[in-house]
C-alpha cells in the first residue's frame, strides 16, 4: 500500500533521507524507530507530498505521490504528533468538516458510530474540542481516517505526551485498524510501543534505514540492545 | 534595573534594525514625510506669492477707480485676502474648505468666498499628502506595524520563559520594548521638530512665531505618538496571538482616526446646528429693520439720530449744519448695521464654540481629535483663525466705510453731485491682518493639550501595569 | 448534495463563533445604519431649504401679480419704479429667480460634494454672477474637512478593512495553530480549499451587505422599484468592490506569509489605495497641472469694472450696437435722476463689465475642468477612487453634477437676463401673464458627466487581472504552502 523506491531528500548538502526502500502492505503496522533527525518525519512528509523528494519515488496504492498529489491523498490519513482541531467546533463537527474535505458523505448516525468506534466517550462527541485532551483529539483523528476510508495511516509520534492508559488505548485502536486491513506507518521513539503494536520495525539513523525486521521475531530486550548498538556507532 | 532596561532596549533595537520589515517601513514613512514637507513648502511659497501679487492688484484696482461719490465707491467696495501662516506647511487644517477672500462693501457683512475645495473633483475629498496627514494617520499605523507583536512574538517563539528565567521582570521587558519603539518614533519626530524650528526662525519676523508654540505643537505630536506606543504595548501584552494583537490595534486606529472624527462631527452638528443661510439672513434683516439705515431718513432711529446731531451742533435744522448730514447718517448707519452683523456672526461663532466643546469631550474617546485641534490651532489653519480673520475684516470694513462716508459729511455740503477721486482712494488705509498672539492661541487650546497629556499618562500606566499580567504560554 | 450543505453549515458555524468576525460585521451594519440615517437627515434639510427657496420665489411672484392686478383695477398707486409692480426694476431687485438641482433617487448613497454646494441658487441680475463670488451655504468648514458620514464612506473606506480583517489569516491561522498538515493531508489542493473558504466568506459578507443596503434604501424611502437599473448598478458595484478586496486577501493568503505579515501587507495596500494614491494625485495636480488662484479672476473683474466705469458713455454705445432692440426713445430710460434711468445705467455697467470679464472667467473654468479631468484620470490607479466616483455618480452628488448644475444655472441667468433687460431698457410694463410665463430653470440630467460605466469597467479589469494572478500564484505555490 505504501512503497518507497530509492527515496532521497537533500537539503543542500545535508542528506535528510538516503535511498529509502520501504514497503508497507495492507494490515501491516510499520514502526520507524530512530533519534531526532533520523529521517522518520521526512519519510512521512514525503508520502504526504508536503515536501518533494530529491530523487526516487514514494507511492501510495501504486500511484506516485508527486505526480498525483490529490489522488493519493484519498487513500491516506495522517495524524501529526499534536493533532489540532477547530476548538470552536465539536468533535463530531470537526469530523463532519474534514470528511467533507475528503469528499465523503456520511449520515449523522454513521459519523457518531465512527467516533464511538474510535473509542471517544459518547458524551464528548458533541462537546467543543477546546475541552478535549490530546488523547481525545487523537481519537477524532482516527475517526477522520475511518470516515475517509483510508487504506493507509501515517502517524508521527502519536503516543508522545499521552499518559500510559491513553497510550495503551491508542495501541489497541491501531491493532483493530490493521486487522481491518489498513496499512500503518508510524514514526516513534517508543521501543516498547513499537514492539507491542508493530508488525514490522525499522531503525533509522542519519537518513538511512539501517535495519528492519519482523516485530514478532524479536524480543523487547533484543530490540533495545540492537537499537542502542546501532545508535552508538 | 536601569541597566536591564537599557540592555533590553538595545537588544530590541538590534532586532528591529535586522528585520527587513522595520527598515522598509521606516524608510517609506521617512521618505513620505520628507516629500510631503518639501511639497507643502512649495505650496506655501506659491500661495504666499499669489497672496502678495493679488493683494497688490486689489489695491491698484481700488486706487485706480474713477471719480465717484465716495458712498458709491463703498458700494463697489474692495477685497481683503486671508494670509497664510508659515506653519500651514505642517498642517493645512480647514484651509482648503474655507473662503480666502472677503468682499467689503457698504451696509453688508459678507461671508468669505473662494473655497478651494469647490473647484476640485471628488478625488480631493480623499485628502492631500501633507505632513499633518502623515503625522496623524500614517505614523501611528507605522508604530502599530512595528510593535504589534512585541510580546505576542515572545510567547509564540517561547522565548518569554527564557527571558523571565534569566531574571528580567515583566515590567523591565515592557519598558525596554517601549523604549525601543520610542527611539524609532523619535527619529521621525525629530525631523518634524527640526522643520518647525527652521520655519520658526526663517519666518519669525513676519508672524512673530514663538518657541513656545513650536514646542507645544511638536510636543503634542510627541505625546500623541507616545499614546500609541502605550496602547501597542498594552494590547500586545494582553493579546492571545500576534494576529489578534494586530487586528485589535488596527481596529483602534480605525476608530480613532476614521470613525471618531466623522461621528463626532455629525454629533456636534446635530447638537448645535448652524442655521440655514436663509434663516440667518432673515434674523439679521429683522434686527436691521428697526435700526438706522444710511439710506432711510424717515424711521424713528433716523429721527433720533438727527435730533442728536442737531443738539450737538446747537442748530435747529439740517440745513444749518456745517456738515453734510447724509454722510453722518451713512456713517452712523454703517456702525449700527455692523453691530447687528457682529451680533449674529458672534451667535454663529458661539454655536461653533459649543460644537468645539463636543469635540473636546470626544477627545477623551479619541486623542486624535485633540491633537488635530491643537495642530490646526497653532498652525493658524483652524476655524478659530478663520473667525479671527473675518472679524478683523469686518472691523476694517467699518473703518473703511466711515472714512468714505465722513468724507461726504465733511466735503459734500451744498454740492449737488459730490464726487471724490484718487486722492481719497489712496488715502484710505490698507487692511493689515494682526496675527493672534501665541499665548492666546495656547490658552485657547490648553484643554486639548491637557487631554492629550491625560491620555498619555493613563495609557502609560495601563501599559506598564498590564505588563505584570502577561501570561507565559 | 447533503454533504455540501453540511459543509457550508459548518463553515457558517465557524464564522458565527468567530468573535472578531461577528464584531466587525456588527460594526459594519451599525455604521451603515448611522450613515444612511445621517445622509437622510442631511439631504432632507437640504431639500427643505431648496423647497422653501422655490416657494419664496412663487410667493413673491404671486404678490407681484396681485399688485399688478390691483394697479390695473386702479386700487393702488405706486411712487417709483422700485415699487411699481409692472416695472422691470422692481422685478429685478425684488423678485429674484431661483435655480435648483433636483435630488437623484439614490441620493441616500452619498452626500458627496453636497456638503460643499447647496442645491439651489438665487439668480440675481445686478451682481457679478461668476459663480464663485457668492455662496448660498452656511457650513462649518471643519464639518467639510472631516466630512459627513455616509454610505459611500463606510463602503469605500471601512468595508475593505473589515473584509481584510476577517480574511487575512484564513490560511496562516491554520498553519500557526498547527491544523494545516491535517487539512493538507486531505485529497484537496490547499489553494482550492482556501478559495472555497474565502468564497464562502465573500458570499456571506456580500449578501449581508447587499441585503442590508437594499433594506436601508427601502426604509429611508428610496424608490427602488422605479429605479431597478440603479439598484442593479449598486449591487454590481458592491460585488466588484468587495470582490476586489477578497481577491487581494486570497492573493496574500497564497503567498504563505505569517498572519502578522499578511495583515501588514494588506493594510498597507489599503492605505496605498485609499490614502496614498489619491493624496499623491492631489499633490501632483498642484505641481504638474496647477491653475492660478481664483483671486486673479476676482481682481480681473474689478479691473474691467473700473475700466467700464471710466468709459461708460462709449461702452453704452457699444452695448446698444450689439443689442439694437434694447435701445429706447423713452426719455425716462436716459434720465439719471429717475430711478428707472439710473438703474438702467447701473445694470448696463455691471453687464458690460460682466461681458468683458466672461472670456477670462470661462477660460479659467475650462482650466479647472481640465485639471479635474486630469485628476480624475488617475482613478484608474485606485479601486477606491473608482468606487467613490461610481457611488457619487449614482447618488447625483459628484463634482461633475454640481459643476454642470452651476454651468446650467449660469446659462439660465444669461437667458433670463436677455429676456428681462430687453424689457427694462425699453421701460416695458410687465403684464400678469408675462410674470407667470417668465423663463423657468430646468436641470438637464443628460449634460452631467457620468462615470459609472467606465468606473465599473475598470474595476472589473482589476478583478480579472487579480484573478489571473491568483490562478498563477496558486499553481506556483501549492507546494510551499504546506511547509510548516
Amino acid at each position: 500500500m505504501l512503497e518507497s523506491i530509492n527515496l532521497n531528500k537533500k537539503y543542500g548538502d545535508l542528506a535528510a533521507l538516503t535511498d529509502l526502500n520501504l514497503s508497507v502492505a495492507p494490515g501491516d503496522v510499520y514502526c520507524l524507530l530512530g533519534a531526532n533527525g533520523a529521517g522518520k518525519s521526512t519519510t512521512i512528509n514525503l508520502f504526504l507530498n508536503f515536501i518533494e523528494p530529491t530523487s526516487g519515488e514514494a507511492r501510495v496504492n501504486g500511484i506516485s505521490v508527486v505526480d498525483h498529489p490529490v489522488e493519493t491523498k484519498k487513500y491516506i490519513a495522517y495524524i501529526p504528533e499534536n493533532l489540532i482541531l477547530y476548538p470552536d467546533l465539536s468533535g463530531f463537527e470537526n469530523l463532519s468538516y474534514f470528511s467533507g474535505l475528503a469528499d465523503k458523505s456520511h449520515d449523522r448516525r454513521h459519523l457518531e458510530l465512527l467516533l464511538e468506534k474510535s473509542s471517544l466517550q459518547k458524551e464528548a462527541i458533541h462537546r467543543r474540542v477546546s475541552g478535549y485532551s490530546k488523547g481525545m483529539r487523537q481519537k477524532v483523528g482516527i475517526s477522520i481516517a475511518l470516515a475517509k476510508e483510508a487504506k493507509a495511516l501515517l502517524l508521527d509520534e502519536p503516543t508522545s505526551g499521552l499518559d500510559p492508559k491513553a497510550s495503551n488505548e491508542f495501541s489497541d485502536l491501531l491493532k483493530t485498524l490493521s486487522a481491518d486491513g489498513i496499512a500503518v506507518l508510524m514514526a516513534t521513539h517508543d521501543l516498547f510501543r513499537a514492539q507491542d503494536t508493530g508488525s514490522h520495525i525499522g531503525i533509522m539513523k542519519r537518513g538511512r534505514l539501517l535495519e528492519s525486521f519482523n516485530a514478532q521475531e524479536v524480543s523487547l530486550q533484543a530490540l533495545e540492545k540492537n537499537y542502542l548498538e546501532l545508535m552508538n556507532d | 534595573m536601569t541597566n536591564m532596561i537599557a540592555h533590553i532596549t538595545k537588544h530590541e533595537l538590534t532586532r528591529y534594525l535586522r528585520d527587513g520589515r522595520s527598515r522598509t517601513l521606516l524608510l517609506v514613512v521617512f521618505v513620505a514625510l520628507v516629500a510631503s514637507l518639501v511639497l507643502s513648502l512649495r505650496d506655501y511659497q506659491l500661495t504666499s506669492l499669489q497672496y502678495e501679487q493679488n493683494l497688490e492688484q486689489v489695491r491698484v484696482n481700488w486706487e485706480q477707480q474713477s471719480e465717484k461719490d465716495p458712498h458709491d465707491a463703498a458700494h463697489d467696495g474692495t477685497y481683503v485676502i486671508k494670509p497664510l501662516h508659515p506653519l500651514a506647511i505642517i498642517d493645512k487644517g480647514i484651509q482648503p474648505f474655507s473662503g480666502k477672500v472677503v468682499h467689503l462693501g457698504a451696509h453688508e457683512r459678507k461671508q468669505s468666498t473662494l473655497n478651494e475645495a469647490k473647484d476640485q473633483s471628488g478625488v480631493f475629498r480623499f485628502g492631500e499628502l501633507t505632513p499633518g496627514f502623515i503625522l496623524t494617520y500614517v505614523i501611528p499605523l507605522l508604530l502599530i506595524f512595528l510593535g504589534f507583536n512585541a510580546f505576542t512574538e515572545e510567547n509564540e517563539k517561547q522565548t518569554l520563559r527564557l527571558l523571565l528565567v534569566q531574571g528580567a521582570t515583566r515590567r523591565e521587558l515592557a519598558l525596554g520594548k517601549w523604549l525601543a519603539l520610542f527611539v524609532q518614533m523619535l527619529a521621525l519626530w525629530f525631523l518634524l521638530f527640526t522643520v518647525t524650528l527652521v520655519v520658526t526662525f526663517f519666518f519669525a519676523d513676519q508672524v512673530r512665531l514663538s518657541l513656545l508654540e513650536v514646542l507645544s505643537l511638536s510636543g503634542s505630536y510627541l505625546l500623541f505618538f507616545i499614546i500609541f506606543i502605550n496602547l501597542i504595548i498594552w494590547v500586545s501584552s494582553r493579546a492571545s496571538s500576534s494576529g489578534s494583537s494586530l487586528t485589535s490595534l488596527i481596529t483602534i486606529w480605525i476608530i480613532f482616526t476614521l470613525i471618531a472624527p466623522k461621528v463626532v462631527t455629525n454629533l456636534a452638528g446635530s447638537m448645535y446646528p448652524f442655521p440655514t443661510l436663509q434663516t440667518f439672513q432673515e434674523n439679521i434683516n429683522r434686527d436691521q429693520e428697526n435700526g438706522l439705515n444710511g439710506h432711510n431718513f424717515w424711521n424713528d432711529a433716523a429721527q433720533d439720530f438727527e435730533n442728536e446731531v442737531l443738539a450737538e451742533y446747537g442748530v435747529e435744522s439740517i440745513e444749518e449744519l456745517p456738515v453734510e448730514f447724509g454722510g453722518l447718517l451713512l456713517a452712523e448707519g454703517e456702525k449700527y448695521e455692523s453691530e447687528v452683523y457682529t451680533k449674529h456672526f458672534d451667535l454663529l461663532q458661539s454655536q461653533y464654540n459649543k460644537q468645539r466643546g463636543v469635540y473636546q469631550w470626544s477627545s477623551l474617546l479619541s486623542p486624535m481629535l485633540a491633537v488635530r485641534f491643537v495642530s490646526m490651532g497653532i498652525s493658524r489653519t483652524d476655524y478659530g483663525f478663520q473667525w479671527h480673520f473675518e472679524d478683523q475684516a469686518e472691523q476694517y470694513r467699518v473703518e473703511f466705510n466711515t472714512a468714505l462716508n465722513m468724507n461726504i459729511a465733511e466735503n459734500a455740503k451744498g454740492i449737488d453731485r459730490y464726487t471724490a477721486g484718487t486722492e481719497l482712494w489712496a488715502g484710505i488705509q490698507e487692511f493689515n491682518y494682526e496675527w493672534q498672539q501665541a499665548n492666546e492661541i495656547l490658552q485657547g487650546h490648553l484643554q486639548e493639550m491637557l487631554i492629550i497629556l491625560l491620555w498619555a499618562v493613563i495609557s502609560f500606566v495601563l501599559a506598564i501595569f498590564s505588563s505584570r499580567k502577561i501570561k507565559v504560554a | 448534495m447533503m454533504n455540501t450543505r453540511t459543509h457550508l453549515l459548518l463553515e457558517l458555524k465557524q464564522l458565527t463563533r468567530n468573535k472578531s468576525y461577528v464584531g466587525l460585521m456588527c460594526i459594519l451594519l451599525v455604521l451603515m445604519l448611522i450613515a444612511a440615517w445621517n445622509t437622510d437627515v442631511y439631504t432632507d434639510a437640504k431639500y427643505e431649504e431648496t423647497r422653501s427657496q422655490i416657494q419664496l420665489v412663487e410667493t413673491n411672484d404671486a404678490n407681484l401679480i396681485a399688485e399688478i392686478d390691483s394697479l390695473n383695477q386702479g386700487l393702488e398707486t405706486f411712487e417709483n419704479s422700485y415699487t411699481l409692480p409692472t416695472s422691470g426694476i422692481r422685478l429685478t431687485f425684488n423678485n429674484h429667480r431661483v435655480t435648483w438641482l433636483p435630488f437623484a433617487p439614490f441620493s441616500l448613497l452619498a452626500i458627496g460634494q453636497g456638503d460643499l454646494f447647496s442645491n439651489y441658487r438665487k439668480i440675481i441680475l445686478y451682481n457679478n454672477d461668476s459663480y464663485e463670488m457668492r455662496s448660498e451655504e452656511l457650513v462649518s468648514p471643519l464639518e467639510q474637512l472631516f466630512g459627513q458620514l455616509d454610505l459611500t464612506f463606510v463602503w469605500v473606506y471601512l468595508l475593505p478593512l473589515i473584509i481584510l480583517l476577517t480574511s487575512f489569516n484564513v490560511l496562516s491561522a491554520e498553519r500557526e495553530s498547527g491544523r494545516l498538515s491535517l487539512i493538507a493531508s486531505q485529497p484537496i489542493t490547499l489553494s482550492l480549499w482556501l478559495l472555497g473558504k474565502l468564497a464562502f466568506r465573500f458570499l456571506t459578507i456580500f449578501s449581508i451587505l447587499a441585503l442590508s443596503a437594499i433594506a436601508l434604501l427601502f426604509v429611508f424611502g428610496v424608490e427602488l422599484l422605479n429605479n431597478p437599473l440603479t439598484l442593479v448598478q449598486l449591487i454590481l458595484l458592491l460585488f466588484l468592490y468587495s470582490g476586489f478586496w477578497f481577491l487581494l486577501a486570497f492573493l496574500v493568503n497564497l503567498t504563505g506569509y505569517s498572519s502578522g505579515k499578511s495583515l501588514i501587507v494588506l493594510t498597507s495596500v489599503w492605505v496605498f489605495f485609499v490614502f496614498l494614491v489619491p493624496s499623491m494625485v492631489n499633490l501632483l495636480a498642484k505641481e504638474v497641472n496647477s491653475i492660478p488662484s481664483r483671486l486673479e479672476i476676482v481682481n480681473h473683474h474689478q479691473a474691467v469694472y473700473n475700466e467700464t466705469e471710466g468709459n461708460l458713455d462709449a461702452e453704452m454705445q457699444n452695448l446698444y450696437r450689439t443689442h439694437p432692440d434694447w435701445e429706447s426713445d423713452d426719455p425716462v430710460t436716459k434720465d439719471m435722476s429717475n430711478s428707472t434711468g439710473w438703474n438702467i445705467n447701473y445694470l448696463a455697467k455691471e453687464y458690460i463689465a460682466q461681458l468683458k470679464h466672461r472670456p477670462v472667467a470661462e477660460n479659467y473654468e475650462a482650466k479647472v475642468e481640465e485639471r479635474n479631468a486630469w485628476v480624475e484620470a488617475f482613478k484608474v490607479l485606485s479601486p477606491s477612487m473608482l468606487a467613490q466616483s461610481a457611488l457619487t455618480d449614482m447618488a447625483g452628488t459628484s463634482a461633475g453634477f454640481y459643476r454642470s448644475y452651476l454651468r446650467q444655472s449660469q446659462e439660465y441667468t444669461e437667458a433670463y437676463r436677455q429676456y428681462v433687460f430687453k424689457r427694462i431698457f425699453t421701460n416695458h410694463s410687465f403684464t400678469t401673464d408675462e410674470i407667470r410665463q417668465l423663463p423657468v430653470f430646468q436641470f438637464d440630467n443628460q449634460r452631467a458627466p457620468r462615470s459609472f460605466g467606465t468606473d465599473t469597467a475598470i474595476l472589473l479589469t482589476y478583478l480579472v487581472v487579480l484573478s489571473l494572478f491568483c490562478t498563477y500564484l496558486a499553481r506556483q505555490k501549492t507546494q510551499n504552502l504546506t511547509n510548516t
